[in-house]
C-alpha cells in the first residue's frame, strides 16, 4: 500500500508492502503532521516560532526540541560550522535536522509496528527497509537536475539512508555560515548515502554548504558516500559510491 | 540532567543572540557567493561534452530574481529550451545525448492517493514562479487517485559552458551526467524548483477536489 500527502510543504510518500489496511500509514502521516505543528517556522503557533519570538522559557523546551537542537549543535561541530541552524536574520531554523529526524523516527515506528518491507520518502529524502513488492532491493533514482522526468543514476541503498541537498531547497535555508551568504551556486545537487536518513540528510546539508569542497568532506566521513552534480552537468563521486549503484 | 538541559538551553538561547549580533554586523551580499572562481574556466578543448560556442557565462543573481521573460514551452525530446534564462535572452538548443525510450516511470506497486478521492480527469496546476523561470505541472486522476504528474513548463538556467575542475579533487572519479529512463521505486533529489513544483501540484489537486 502506498500513499502520498503534502505535509511540511513537500510530498511525503509511504509504502508498506502487504499492509493489511491504511491505519499504519495514517498513523505515520499523523506523526509528520505533528512534527510540522511543532517545528514549522511557517506556523506562528509552532514551538519553534514561539522560541524565535523569545516567548519560550528555556526549561519549557520540549524533549523533542532539545533533541533536535542537540543534533543541530553536534552537526555544526562536526562540519566545522558549515551546518548552522542560525539564519542570517537571527532566527533559528532546525528544518535541516527535522526532516531527516522525522523520517527516521517514522521508519522506526513502522518497524516497531511490525512492518518489514517499507519506505518513507519525504521530499526525496529516503529511509527504506527490506524489499519492494517484487522482492527486490528498493531502487532509488537520482533525479536529473535539469530534466525533471529523467534520472541520472539508480541507487540500491539496502537499508542505508539517502538524502539530496540542492540550491532549490525550500526556503533557501542552506547558507555558508562563514560568509553569511548562500554558497556558490556552482553545485546544484549533492546526494548522500549514510548509515540512516538522518545522518545522510544532515551531512548532505552541511556538505552542500561547502560547495565543491563538500564532496571531499563526505569522502573523508567513514560510512558515507556521495554524488555531486555541478551546474555544468559534471558529477563527482566518492570512492565507494559505486557500491550502491548495482 | 537538569544541568545538562540548562547548558543546552543556554546554548540554544545564546545561539539566537549570537546570530542576531552576527546579522547586525554582517550584511551578506549575494553576489559575493556566486561569482565563479577565477581561473577555473577551461578552454573548449577540455574534457567536456561538445557544445556549440557558448555565450559569456551568465551570472545568476541570487537575492533579486532577474527579469525573466516567461515563455510557454514544452520540454521537447532531444533539446533543451533555455529561452527563459536571464539576459542575454537567446534561445540555444544544446545537443544532448538522450535515449529514445520513455521517461522515468516509478514502479506502481499500489495506487497513489493524496488526501482522499478526486474527480477523474487531468488538471493543470497554476504556473508558479520557480525563480529561474516558470513551473507548471498537470495531474492525472484515475479512479479518484493521482496516477501521474506531467511537467508542462520547466525553467532551465543551465549554463552554456562547462569545465571540470580537475585540480580540486584529483582522487575522485568524475563523469558527465546523462539522462536515463528506468523503472525505479523512488526518486531522490529534486529539481531547482521543488517548491514551485509542490505549489503547482497542489493547485492541480485543488481543482480535482469536488
Amino acid at each position: 500500500m502506498r500513499q502520498t500527502r503534502i505535509i511540511m510543504g513537500m510530498p511525503i510518500t509511504l509504502e508498506v508492502v502487504d499492509a493489511a489496511d491504511a491505519s499504519l500509514l495514517e498513523a505515520t502521516f499523523a506523526y509528520f503532521e505533528a512534527v510540522d505543528r511543532q517545528f514549522s517556522t511557517y506556523k506562528a503557533d509552532s514551538e519553534i516560532s514561539a522560541i524565535n519570538r523569545g516567548e519560550r522559557d528555556m526549561f519549557a523546551f520540549s524533549p523533542a526540541m532539545l533533541e533536535v537542537l542537540a543534533i543541530a549543535d553536534q552537526t555544526r561541530n562536526q562540519s566545522d560550522g558549515y551546518f548552522d541552524i542560525r539564519r542570517p536574520d537571527g532566527a533559528i531554523d532546525p528544518s535541516g535536522i527535522v526532516k531527516g529526524w522525522a523520517i527516521l523516527n517514522a521508519a522506526r515506528q513502522l518497524e516497531a509496528a511490525g512492518a518489514e518491507d517499507f519506505y518513507v520518502d519525504a521530499g526525496g529524502d529516503i529511509q527504506a527497509h527490506g524489499h519492494n513488492a517484487q522482492g527486490s532491493d528498493w531502487s532509488v533514482g537520482i533525479r536529473h537536475p535539469f530534466e525533471p522526468d529523467r534520472i541520472v543514476k539508480v541507487l540500491y541503498p539496502r537499508g542505508k539512508g539517502v538524502a539530496t541537498s540542492g540550491n532549490y531547497v525550500r526556503g533557501d535555508h542552506i547558507y555558508d555560515p562563514h560568509s553569511g551568504a548562500r554558497p556558490a551556486d556552482e553545485i546544484v545537487s549533492l546526494t548522500v548515502i549514510g548509515p540512516d536518513v538522518l545522518e545522510a540528510d544532515r551531512f548532505a546539508t552541511a556538505a552542500f554548504a561547502m560547495g565543491r569542497a563538500g564532496i571531499g568532506f563526505i569522502e573523508n566521513l567513514p560510512g558515507f558516500e556521495a554524488y555531486l552534480i555541478d551546474r555544468q552537468g559534471v558529477a563527482t563521486m566518492t570512492s565507494r559510491f559505486k557500491d550502491f549503484t548495482s | 540532567m537538569r544541568k545538562a538541559l540548562l547548558s543546552l538551553a543556554v546554548l540554544a538561547g545564546s545561539g539566537i543572540y549570537v546570530a542576531q549580533q552576527f546579522s547586525a554586523i554582517q550584511v551578506p551580499t549575494a553576489l559575493d557567493a556566486i561569482a565563479p572562481p577565477a581561473g577555473q574556466m577551461l578552454p573548449a578543448s577540455g574534457p567536456v561534452v561538445a557544445e556549440p560556442a557558448a555565450p559569456a557565462p551568465q551570472t545568476a543573481v541570487v537575492s533579486q530574481p532577474p527579469a525573466v521573460t516567461p515563455s510557454v514551452r514544452q520540454l521537447g525530446r532531444g533539446e533543451i529550451d533555455i529561452a527563459s534564462t536571464p539576459t542575454p535572452s537567446a534561445t540555444i538548443t544544446l545537443p544532448q545525448p538522450r535515449p529514445l525510450d520513455a521517461p522515468v516511470s516509478i514502479v506502481q506497486a499500489a495506487a497513489t492517493t493524496i488526501n482522499g478521492q478526486y474527480r477523474d480527469g487531468t488538471y493543470q496546476g497554476p504556473v508558479t514562479d520557480a525563480y529561474y523561470g516558470n513551473m507548471q505541472v498537470q495531474a492525472t486522476i484515475q479512479n479518484g487517485q493521482l496516477t501521474g504528474v506531467d511537467v508542462l513548463q520547466y525553467p532551465n538556467d543551465r549554463r552554456t559552458s562547462r569545465y571540470i575542475n580537475s585540480q580540486a579533487l584529483p582522487m575522485l572519479e568524475q563523469e558527465v551526467i546523462s539522462a536515463h529512463s528506468a523503472n525505479v521505486n523512488l526518486i531522490t533529489g529534486a529539481t531547482l524548483t521543488s517548491q514551485a513544483y509542490v505549489r503547482s501540484l497542489q493547485g492541480a489537486l485543488d481543482q480535482a477536489r469536488n
